[in-house]
């Protein structure tokens, strides 16, 4: 596959996802189960993952989308993954962060990152951030 | 209070210094795709990488329950540089609890930090093992500070054992030893050749105090009767059992008496040594102490063995087997020497004199004693098991067995119940060691000066003599090589505690980390 193929379909993947959150931002009264539902859709999307690659666990979407893309196996990615040689953060980390961290944008939230090392599921993730949702709204 | 070796904890307190730059650029220290170079990515990812790396550490140390990992203290430093008061404030607020740092994950940029906070807290730093990529900038820095304390293992295996070397330094610093004495024992070379030389400067070496209480005053004051009447301590009260405590040692004797597979004795002789053992408990409670010695000839010599029909034998077993190293013969490095190995191991110590079978010119082992002092006793007993065929064979005698040397939490060996005297006195306790044929042991002992830890493995071969009174239970085993053994046991004396276990690369570690010459064989 070539760069500008990759480039497409990372543009596409974006934009997808970026669709779903619109729903999301769409709607008058969204609950916590609608947000669910939505970053259950907009999570693989981002990461390009498809059937039995999706799962409710953030950290194992983002390591099969690592090996998808590098196509290291899960097993050796697993032991090959530790920080840089100047201290730069492991890969499957490195991920996790930047997908918490367009979520934040996407959702203009700020998520705590002493508490994003324990947000491992989909579940854990909808928990901290709507309550961050609810009080936006709040002082709206 | 009794504060046991093997029960104490390290505490280790885990640190991540996260660095978070407050601006976006890219320089010559700075490589990483552009989105990671935001602050708010560092600022998401480096308290991440921190709790990465303490799950890690607790990965590692899961099966190690005296290693007490901390919660852990995340600082982080800016791209200022600044070495701000309020971080070593974070970095210390649990200072009086910590044994050890522990820096996770270290990466540039830090290193002045963590030798600061070496100069500080005066406490060893240990970087995790196994990560890149700049530990010995920061430990060649600290190393060259005199008095400062600092290791980077390469592997999460060595850096287990010197966890645990410290460990036992924790333990040796809070360790209090009560002798007995009659005479100048604790002083110099005594009658029998075991203490150190000078004690003062094993408590400046390895931080253990030394305790003293009088024989006879013990003597007195194990009986039972008015603690007012004691007569070396007349109107001072003393620590005599009370009634109720009669009624203890009674239940402990008909315990001991019962869960034997042979005794050999009646049992009123059985609880007069039981009552010296509840007795000494009561000493080492008062005198905080943790480790135990008492006299032999010394005692001996009194008659007063003979007068009140008791010896420490039974006392040194029992106290091994709840985690109290005790040794006979005066020997303060015995006891020493024990606390390591019980502390290390969780199992029972044993200790006696330590020899090597002789080899002549057939190849087979010679003993270089007989247990023939009255007709009729088995001087062939240690060649049970083909024995007689195996090279490099030694032997530790003494009647201090125990129960509990395949682990003070394990469920006690069997054993039978011996007099330690031919005329039926002085109850002690025998193992057959047989049943633990190939198990492997740890040796060690320190040196007289205190300049030398003698470190030794083996394997359990057999036993002999366990029906026979007096000294001579003996456990029989082998290692590399018996010659060897002996030329540099010499250097430390006869007594060579073991447990069962092998833990030399701990103990190793330890004389290394107190500036012990190791004498392994």
């Amino acid at each position: 596959m070539g760069m500008k193929e990759i480039a497409s379909r990372i543009g596409e993947a974006n934009k997808a996802s970026a669709a779903v959150l619109e729903e999301f931002r769409a709607l008058p009264e969204a609950d916590q189960s609608d947000l669910a539902s939505v970053l259950k859709r907009y999570i693989p999307g981002k990461l390009q993952l498809q059937g039995e690659e999706v799962s409710d666990n953030i950290t194992i979407m983002v390591r099969t989308s690592i090996s998808k893309a590098t196509g290291i196996s899960l097993e050796k990615l697993r032991e090959m993954d530790r920080p840089g040689a100047c201290g730069s953060a492991p890969a499957v980390l490195a991920k996790r962060v930047l997908l918490f961290l367009d979520i934040q944008k996407q959702l203009d939230i700020t998520l705590p990152p002493e508490k994003l090392y324990d947000v491992q599921t989909i579940e854990d993730l909808t928990n901290l951030a709507f309550p961050l949702l609810e009080e936006k709204k709040v002082m709206a | 209070m009794i504060k046991k070796g093997y029960e104490m904890k390290l505490n280790v307190q885990p640190v991540y210094i996260g660095l978070c730059h407050k601006y976006f650029f890219e320089g010559p220290c700075r490589m990483a795709p552009p989105e990671q170079l935001t602050p708010e990515f560092e600022k998401m990812v480096q308290p991440m990488m921190g709790n990465g790396a303490l799950e890690g550490v607790k990965a590692h140390l899961a099966n190690e329950p005296l290693i007490n990992v901390m919660d852990l203290i995340y600082v982080e430093r800016d791209d200022e540089m600044t070495t701000p008061e309020a971080m070593f404030d974070e970095l210390m607020k649990n200072d009086a609890d910590v044994d050890v740092y522990m820096i996770l994950a270290a990466q540039m940029l830090r290193g002045d930090i963590i030798v600061e906070l070496a100069e500080r807290s005066k406490k060893p730093i240990v970087m995790t093992p196994e990560g890149c990529c700049m530990p010995a900038r920061t430990m060649s820095h600290l190393h060259s500070h005199p008095g400062l304390e600092g290791y980077a293992p390469l592997y999460w295996d060595e850096a287990i054992n010197l966890l645990h070397a410290l460990r036992l330094r924790k333990v040796m610093h809070n360790s209090n030893l009560l002798q007995v004495v009659r005479m100048g024992e604790v002083a110099g070379s005594d009658i029998t050749s075991n203490a150190f030389y000078n004690q003062r400067e094993v408590t400046r070496k390895l931080g253990v105090r030394f305790r003293a209480v009088n024989l006879h005053e013990v003597l007195d004051q194990y009986k039972p009767g008015d603690p007012m009447a004691n007569p070396t301590l007349p109107g001072r009260e003393g620590l005599n059992p009370t009634d109720e405590e009669m009624k203890e040692i009674a239940k402990i004797t008909e315990d001991l008496v019962n869960g034997a597979t042979l005794c050999n004795m009646e049992t009123d002789k059985v609880e007069k040594t039981v009552r010296l053992w509840y007795t000494i408990q009561k000493f080492l409670d008062k005198h905080d102490c943790n480790m135990f010695t008492a006299p032999c000839p010394q005692f001996c010599a009194t008659r007063r063995a003979n007068e009140e029909q008791v010896t420490f034998c039974l006392t040194h077993s029992m106290n091994n087997e709840i985690g109290i190293p005790s040794a006979c013969e005066m020997d303060a490095i015995a006891a020493l020497s024990e606390q390591l190995l019980i502390s290390a191991s969780g199992c029972a110590a044993y200790m006696g004199e330590t020899n090597p079978f002789l080899y002549f010119e057939d190849g087979k082992p010679t003993p270089p004693m007989s247990p023939l002092t009255e007709e009729g006793l088995p001087a062939d007993d240690w060649k049970e098991g083909g024995l007689e065929n195996e090279p490099n064979l030694m032997f530790t005698f003494h009647a201090v067995p125990n129960r509990k040397m395949r682990g003070i939490d394990k469920p006690a060996a069997n054993y039978s119940i011996q007099p330690f005297a031919f005329s039926g006195w002085g109850a002690t306790i025998r193992n057959d060691f047989r049943e633990d044929k190939g198990t492997p042991i740890t040796m060690c002992r320190i040196s007289p000066n205190c300049d030398k830890l003698f470190v030794a493995k083996g394997t359990v071969m057999g036993g002999a003599f366990k029906e026979i009174p007096n000294c001579k239970p003996m456990i029989i085993f082998q290692v590399k090589d018996n010659h060897d053994f002996y030329n540099k046991q010499l250097q430390v004396g006869e007594h060579i505690p073991l447990v069962y276990g092998d833990y030399t690369e701990i103990l190793k570690k330890y004389g290394e980390i107190c500036g012990l010459e190791v004498i392994e064989a």
